[in-house]
């Protein structure tokens, strides 16, 4: 038999289109190459580094209390939840287990930036799609929250708070009822967001079934968080890691998404926002119950002395004077610290070699991953879906391009 | 120390036994001290074994430690299926190439740019091995140590002809670098 072929000759009509690195919806300075076949999706390519600020190679000529400020800075929407990887990977590194009080208090600081976090994702998600309402009310409440941030540490965004060994001041007087006071409003301020957006039709429409993740991309792509139990695996480091970081004493649900698309992980933030709540209620009746049993002896190895003790006493003025200078001195070896930041997990890996800085601090941002596997998720999508992904992933470029 | 980390280390003392560097584990992790050129063997080996399943690549970063064997990557990976998490190095050949493992996990595209970008630690096999992070045109590899932390350029708007322009830095006082740590032995700490 005859081996013969046909050709056939036709146009290639895909085209290159630049988006960003200023456009509104990239939220941030994200640059992407778009290759299009009409309204279609071919190929996309990110260009990131556009705010690298060189935050890694800082942390190798800082000793730890003046690296911390630095992971405020990363992620600047859940800004105590990086505060406390850094600070559990130097702990971990001295092998240094901090008290149950500040265990928990912990933990409700963590919560109340991923009530503050969500918020900031779902609705800005919302006004990329076309819906500004909750957008509005949404920071009226974020307002609340950051109130609550400056009276624990004085300043609205990079508190600076969580410390290696423990807190950088103690809790104000009377936190705990305010926190309580916000705690019974703030479900039915969720209740109003998603009566605006849960059956909104043009919501739904541009929601429902774009940007379908599945187990396998997820697994391979490195994804975590709320895109991974969007595709219905229900891994949270809070769960997994509870006996690490003091959530086995809590009761946490885990939602997970059956489709694994936007409307998923949409849901998927609002419950995690009332399990939060949750969450803090019974931290804040813990406080109520027991707060008066524990005592705080802090290792002033990690944690200066007060300034009272200092006046008073030779060895602290000793501790003072060092902590001060030299830092804290970080034994040889490597530790891991991390943490279900609200877009995933968030590590921190040290690698120190007997001195107060470390030879190198690797950051480990969820964000990065999740824009990496915008190739995948986006392909074959239309141009109109492109905010909606790009919204459903929660970037942040401070975390992004570090 | 659980049961599984036991078993994990028995397993592998028996089957790369004559492969593995050192083992070392702690309370919450374990690190596998592995040569470079058995990597990618003992990376399918850890996702697809169906008693590891390691799925998931979640961090790989390098270090430089200025000392005779320089560089050291290290893999973070974890078991979904017996939530474990586990970490991997490998010590980089001096001739700075190393196997990529993009066709085991693809999770690692965009790392591996970065200590390309950051290190200039070749990997072979990539196939798209472009900077990723640092400036278009940038030259040289921040992360190394005897790369100095303020740079060698900076950018600058310049307001006569009107453009965004790169010039050597000039810094009026030299970076002061103040190295505190003490004389005495710190072994007590702890």
């Amino acid at each position: 038999m005859k081996y013969s072929k046909q050709y056939k000759s036709f146009k290639v009509k895909n085209f290159l289109l630049n988006f960003g690195p200023q456009h509104p919806a990239a939220h941030g300075v994200l640059r992407l190459i778009l290759e299009l076949d009409g309204e279609l999706v071919i190929k996309t390519e990110a260009h990131i580094g556009l705010l690298h600020r060189g935050t890694e190679k800082l942390i190798e000529y800082k000793n730890t209390l003046q690296a911390l400020p630095y992971f405020d800075r990363l992620d600047y929407v859940s800004m105590m939840v990086q505060e406390y990887a850094f600070s559990k990977a130097v702990e971990n590194l001295l092998g240094y287990s901090i008290n149950i009080f500040d265990i928990i208090l912990r933990i409700v600081l963590i919560e109340i930036t991923r009530i503050l976090n969500h918020l900031l994702a779902i609705t800005t998600h919302a006004l990329d799609v076309g819906a500004m309402t909750p957008f509005l009310w949404a920071f009226e409440e974020r307002e609340k929250l950051m109130f609550f941030y400056e009276r624990l540490s004085g300043a609205r965004l990079h508190a600076a708070l969580i410390r290696p060994g423990g807190f950088t001041r103690s809790i104000p007087l009377g936190f705990f009822e305010e926190l309580k006071q916000f705690l019974i409003q703030f479900p039915s301020r969720i209740d109003e967001i998603e009566d605006l957006l849960n059956k909104n039709r043009i919501w739904y429409q541009r929601l429902y079934n774009i940007g379908i993740v599945n187990l396998k991309d997820a697994f391979s792509y490195g994804f975590t968080g709320v895109l991974l139990r969007g595709s219905g695996l229900a891994w949270d480091l809070r769960d997994v890691e509870s006996n690490q970081n003091g959530y086995d004493l809590f009761n946490l649900t885990i939602p997970i998404g059956s489709v694994g698309d936007c409307y998923d992980r949409y849901l998927i933030r609002l419950y995690e926002m009332r399990s939060s709540c949750l969450l803090l209620n019974d931290a804040c009746s813990f406080f109520f119950k027991d707060s008066d049993k524990f005592t705080k002896i802090y290792d002033h190895k990690l944690m200066p002395p007060s300034r009272n003790m200092m006046k008073n006493s030779m060895e602290s003025l000793i501790h003072h004077f060092k902590f001060y200078t030299e830092g804290v001195f970080l034994p040889a070896g490597f530790s891991y610290g991390s943490i279900e930041a609200p877009k995933g997990e968030f590590g921190v890996s040290l690698i120190s070699t007997d001195d107060s800085l470390p030879i190198r601090c690797s950051i480990r941002s969820p964000g990065f991953f999740h824009l990496q596997g915008l190739d995948c998720l986006l392909k074959s999508h239309l141009i109109a879906d492109l905010t909606t992904i790009i919204g459903t992933l929660d970037l942040v470029f401070g975390e992004i391009d570090r | 120390m659980n049961s599984f980390s036991l078993r994990l280390q028995s397993l592998f003392i028996k089957v790369f036994g004559n492969k593995l560097r050192a083992v070392f584990f702690g309370d919450n992790f374990f690190l596998l001290d592995v040569n470079s050129r058995d990597l990618k063997l003992i990376c399918f080996f850890l996702k697809n074994f169906s008693f590891f399943k390691f799925d998931s690549l979640i961090n790989l970063f390098s270090t430089d430690s200025m000392g005779i064997g320089r560089y050291f990557l290290y893999y973070n990976l974890i078991s979904i299926k017996n939530k474990f998490r586990m970490f991997i190095r490998t010590l980089v050949p001096s001739s700075m190439i190393i196997t990529s493992i993009i066709n085991i996990y693809p999770g690692c595209n965009w790392l591996e740019r970065e200590i390309w970008d950051f290190f200039g630690i070749f990997f072979y096999e990539h196939g798209d091995l472009r900077r990723i992070l640092t400036d278009y045109g940038f030259e040289g590899f921040p992360l190394r140590k005897n790369f100095p932390l303020t740079g060698f350029f900076e950018v600058l708007y310049d307001i006569e002809i009107k453009a965004v322009i790169y010039t050597f830095l000039e810094v009026t006082q030299e970076l002061r670098f103040y190295k505190f740590t003490s004389p005495w032995d710190r072994s007590f700490f702890h």
